[in-house]
């Protein structure tokens, strides 16, 4: 890879990026969201610009599952946000600086088009753009690619259905009351 | 409401401390430190409490009792679990489910109890020299632990992704037998998995470990044991890190205890990573090597009627056919159970995304799945993984996946869409990132020959991590003799499931309480000595 981790933080690449705003442009239902702005959680691990290459996939990876209304999805999309962040943070310390490199691999524009094929920034992108990104990575050579895949997989999918919300789609009840 | 009796009893005065809170580093001194609390560490402390010696117990995991089991995976997977429930190894081809926790793994197993199968304990003796695990010689163990632990059979019927199981192969001829279980007055509610609310599993949270605190014995729980300090054969001490708050990390204590005797039951994995940090004499560099998983691959099916895999006594029914079909030494052999099924599980497990994702979860009521275990370390092109230490000196697995075993997955997966189909699965879904739902048996066997059987295309997940700390009599090959003690110190003895030669063929958890049994009274007879 020609572009390392070191080399995008001494450039201060990565450092200017943050961001403030909580408004976020989903692309594939091209509308626009905002994170509720009532929200009490505050996040530990994702950086806006993390939320932001999420915002993108995490609407394609559960697709309808978000809900119907713009609402819901807004909602739903905050939830497995929170949800993410909250199980990154129990993860190992080397994992967490795995998964820290794989969220700016994906936000910092020429490793995005480089490496996900993902030519305008997530937001802007097209779900057909996200959907092949996701299967080129599922079904990639690269061992590395695929285990970045399924890691996404992973925390998108447990950090949705984890949640109550979700339960009703797939016919759960929760957990009896004793 | 169920009674919380742990929570009592540390309000009635049991010495309980969490490292989180620990506001200075301590010295400690005591006759004998049990390292882990989980089916290894907890028999090994009752035993040793109960004739009288001082004990104190270690816990990396926190402390959860009943009150805090509310059947949430959200809650459950990141307080209970080892790296949340997402522990993998080193090229991330297999999940491992292990526990974390006070009690270990027995605060999470799903309760499945059976003996060590006799050819398993054949070859732990004739070709691993292991002296005193006859059949003969094991029988009382596993009686005096089956009655301690409430391990009877289990009554009530199974529940439907159980009875699936059973009737597909009854259909196929392939016999089938009822599991037993370590339950007293279970409420078959189906989330042992996530910690008994009702405190009916008898897990070493409810049993063991409660008898040490009401002797005087002592927990320190959210403190990981980093290393030994030994010299002339002998450790001195254990030099332990308190955990952060959220307890994926040290904090900034450090507690050091003095003991004569160290029990080490950190579990596979956490046992030979503690070995590897301390720096023993290892003149063979067997620690760590030899790790066993039963590799488990998954077949998901689509029934046309309610299966509601998450309700109920979650494995109830198992089939040994595939295991018995050639010995331990020939082919790859694999025992068949389910899982239960609750909506993270399933939507990590299955693969696919989008809208396909959708679909299969909306099938969730009407989900089954059967799981095969692979039994590991019987052939010499099964020798499995080792356990290395990474930069941050915590472990990894690696675990190399052989032509050997991806053989037997592709033979499992096969065996095990025969059966769904069987039992009249609309649709079977072997879990494998290229495979599609096909809908007859014809189909699904055509494509199952042709799945490429590769790391990460396959999933494989573990619940059941074995050696890594061998016992043998030979110290070419082996890290503790066959009563559990370090071969290279004098006080230090391996006392759970690290000390397995190879996997067990079975679930677990009854071969280490009988093991731990064993050996702690063993122990006990030369400390008195």
């Amino acid at each position: 890879m020609a572009i390392t981790r070191r080399q995008l933080i001494k450039t201060g690449i990565w450092g200017s990026t943050g961001l403030v705003t909580l408004r976020l442009l989903v692309g594939p239902f091209q509308s626009t969201i905002q994170l509720p702005q009532n929200s009490e959680y505050e996040f530990l691990f994702l950086r806006e610009a993390d939320k932001k290459v999420l915002a993108g996939i995490i609407p394609v990876m559960l697709e309808q599952a978000l809900g119907d209304t713009e609402q819901e999805k807004e909602n739903s999309l905050h939830w497995v946000l929170q949800g993410v962040d909250e199980a990154i943070l129990g993860l190992t310390p080397s994992i967490q600086d795995e998964l820290r490199e794989l969220f700016m691999l994906l936000y910092f524009a020429p490793t995005r088009r480089l490496l996900a094929r993902v030519w305008n920034p997530w937001l802007e992108a097209t779900g057909e753009e996200i959907r092949n990104f996701l299967e080129q990575w599922r079904n990639s050579r690269f061992i590395l690619l695929q285990t970045a895949y399924q890691a996404l997989h992973e925390l998108i999918t447990a950090a949705w259905y984890a949640n109550p919300a979700s339960w009703d789609s797939i016919g759960y009840d929760g957990p009896p009351i004793i | 409401m169920i009674q919380d009796f742990f929570t009592e009893g540390i309000q009635s005065g049991w010495i309980v401390r969490d490292g989180a809170q620990l506001q200075e580093d301590l010295l400690l001194e005591t006759e004998v430190v049990v390292i882990g609390t989980g089916a290894g560490g907890g028999v090994s402390a009752e035993i040793l409490s109960q004739a009288g010696k001082e004990v104190l117990m270690i816990e990396e995991g926190p402390l959860k009792t009943s009150s805090d089991f509310h059947m949430k995976e959200l809650e459950a997977y990141p307080s209970l679990y080892q790296e949340s429930g997402s522990r993998k190894t080193a090229d991330r081809g297999i999940t491992i489910y292990q526990g974390r926790a006070v009690g270990g793994s027995t605060t999470v197993n799903w309760t499945t109890s059976f003996r060590t199968p006799e050819e398993t304990l054949r070859v732990w003796q004739e070709r691993h020299g292991l002296v005193g695990f006859s059949s003969v010689e094991m029988q009382p163990w596993f009686d005096l632990m089956e009655k301690r632990l409430g391990i009877s059979d289990w009554l009530i019927p199974p529940n439907e992704n159980n009875d699936v199981l059973r009737r597909g192969c009854e259909k196929l001829g392939i016999p089938t037998h009822r599991i037993r279980r370590n339950v007293k007055g279970c409420f078959n509610l189906g989330y042992c998995g996530m910690g008994c609310p009702t405190n009916a599993k008898q897990s070493q949270l409810v049993t063991t470990i409660p008898k040490v605190l009401e002797s005087g014995g002592q927990l320190f729980y959210s403190l990981r044991a980093e290393y030994f300090v030994h010299d002339k054969g002998q450790v001195k001490e254990l030099v332990c890190s308190a955990m952060d708050q959220r307890g994926t990390r040290p904090g900034k204590r450090t507690i050091r205890i003095r003991a004569k005797s160290f029990i080490l039951a950190a579990g596979a994995i956490g046992s030979p990573a503690l070995l590897l940090r301390s720096n023993l004499p290892d003149p063979y560099q067997q620690i760590g090597r030899r790790t066993f998983l039963h590799p488990v691959c998954v077949s998901g099916a689509v029934m046309p009627f309610e299966v509601s895999a998450h309700f109920g006594a979650p494995q109830t029914i198992y089939s040994d056919h595939f295991l018995q079909q050639s010995p331990p030494e020939g082919p790859i052999g694999y025992k068949l159970e389910v899982p239960p099924v609750h909506p993270v599980l399933a939507a990590t497990t299955l693969k696919g995304f989008g809208l396909d994702h959708v679909k299969i979860m909306k099938e969730f009521p009407n989900l089954q799945i059967t799981l095969a275990l692979m039994r590991d370390g019987f052939h010499e092109e099964s020798q499995g993984g080792q356990v290395k230490l990474k930069k941050d000196k915590t472990p990894v697995l690696d675990y190399p996946l052989t032509p050997y075993l991806w053989e037997g997955v592709r033979r499992a997966l096969l065996s095990m869409a025969e059966i769904q189909f069987a039992a009249g699965a609309k649709q079977v879904l072997p879990v494998h990132e290229d495979s599609l739902p096909y809908t007859s048996w014809k189909q699904a066997k055509v494509a199952i020959e042709q799945l490429p059987m590769e790391v990460l295309k396959v999933l494989l997940v573990s619940a059941h991590v074995m050696g890594g700390c061998a016992m043998g009599q030979d110290e070419s090959n082996s890290v503790v003799d066959s009563s559990g003690k370090l071969h290279s110190m004098n006080n230090v003895y391996v006392i759970d499931g690290s000390a397995f030669p190879t996997s067990v063929g079975a679930n677990p958890q009854l071969s280490i309480y009988a093991l731990a049994a064993k050996q702690a009274t063993q122990l006990l007879k030369e400390l008195k000595s």
